[in-house]
């Protein structure tokens, strides 16, 4: 018996050996510049699809208003981190990261367009919170710390700001919808 | 680096978060020299066999070697102990990136307001600059003289906009990225403003 217990304690401690360890070799991988650069255009079109989309469904002018800033805001994001990659001569470049936010993109747009009514506006201003929340701890997480090219970096380190007073005024909107 | 071992991912609803954190910047080094100076007593360096080698030899030595049952136990506790001691690490260095960011990215911020004139300077320039960036008017509250004008040249990623909250005529209406807007204050009052974009954006202009 006490055999049996010795053997499960061990294969849990080397199980969990074993995904600690994977945890470590998936993080040894930051993103170039380029990657970095496609993880922000990503990011950025795939809420402007959400806004969208919102700005068609939702018959709540606060929901429409923060819809309208949404694709307002991360459009010209996109377009200065556009022509910062012409400017710098850099091809932005796919990633597993990149690829992840575009599917999962895709999976919430399939959610959200069979919604209506205010089950829809909860569910979309719900989703932003939590993607402008996960933006957030991307960037500060990986996108920052890696980004090599000054301008990049000045370029995230701008749409920071940007990103908090998004997540700050979905709360606000969030808060209204309860 | 080995190949890493697959069933690695993680639960929850920001998905889009947990696979970005995966590529935290933070190196494997410091975690492996931490974890054998934790238990160097260890059977050396279990983390490099890949997980079914490492579990046969450790079956195999334990079901056929003469090793008593209280060896077992005690290697097992040791093992597990060490395990949750380098997980605790794992996920301490995993915040810290986080934190050292903070702490880089707070001066930024900083700069901008100490590099502004300070909040309610006189100036007898025609002209007087009020910069957007970062999601701020800097100054945010500054006095001028009537008949100056002020100009708000929009420094930021997105367009903002110059709007009188309550009473005033201020309305700029969609200021872009890069592009500025202008007005003359031709009464003495206090001019409270803000942007309809980002409601948070506040400033206020008093005229003397």
């Amino acid at each position: 018996m006490l055999k049996i217990i010795a053997l499960t304690i061990t294969t849990a401690a080397l199980a969990a050996f074993t995904t600690v360890h994977a945890q470590t070799e998936a993080a040894a991988a930051p993103p170039n510049d380029a990657q970095i650069a496609q993880i922000v255009l990503t990011a950025d079109s795939v809420d402007v699809d959400y806004g969208n989309l919102a700005v068609k469904k939702t018959k709540n002018a606060q929901v429409k208003a923060f819809a309208e800033t949404m694709i307002r805001d991360h459009t010209s994001v996109n377009n200065q981190a556009t022509a910062l990659a012409k400017k710098l001569g850099m091809t932005p470049e796919a990633s597993d990261t990149s690829k992840s936010l575009q599917s999962g993109g895709e999976k919430e747009m399939a959610k959200l367009k069979a919604m209506e009514g205010a089950e829809f506006d909860k569910a979309y201003i719900d989703n932003e919170v939590a993607y402008h929340e996960s933006v957030i701890g991307a960037l500060d997480k990986v996108l920052l710390p890696n980004a090599k090219n000054a301008e990049l970096k000045n370029l995230l380190e701008s749409g920071r700001p940007v990103f908090v007073s998004h997540l700050n005024h979905a709360k606000e909107v969030q808060a209204c919808l309860r | 680096m080995t190949a890493a071992p697959p069933q690695i991912e993680r639960e929850g609803a920001a998905r889009t978060q947990s696979d970005v954190d995966g590529h935290a910047p933070q190196p494997a080094f410091h975690l492996s020299t931490a974890h054998r100076q934790g238990i160097d007593y260890e059977e050396p360096t279990p983390s490099e066999l890949p997980p079914s080698v490492g579990l046969d030899a450790k079956t195999v030595r334990i079901v056929s070697g003469p090793v008593s049952l209280r060896t077992v136990a005690f290697w097992a506790i040791v093992i597990f102990i060490g395990g949750f001691l380098h997980g605790r690490q794992m996920s301490q260095l995993e915040t810290r990136p986080a934190e050292s960011v903070s702490r880089e990215s707070a001066p930024v911020a900083q700069a901008a307001t100490v590099t502004a004139p300070a909040p309610t300077q006189e100036s007898t320039a025609t002209v007087i600059p009020v910069t957007i960036r970062l999601v701020k008017f800097s100054p945010e509250t500054i006095e001028v003289r009537t008949g100056q004008t002020v100009e708000w040249a929009n420094n930021d990623l997105t367009p903002h906009t110059v709007t009188s909250q309550g009473t005033g005529d201020l309305n700029s209406g969609s200021i872009d990225a890069g592009a500025s807007w202008r007005h003359t204050f031709t009464q003495a009052g206090s001019f409270p403003y803000y942007c309809t974009f980002h409601p948070e954006m506040k400033g206020t202009i008093i005229v003397k």
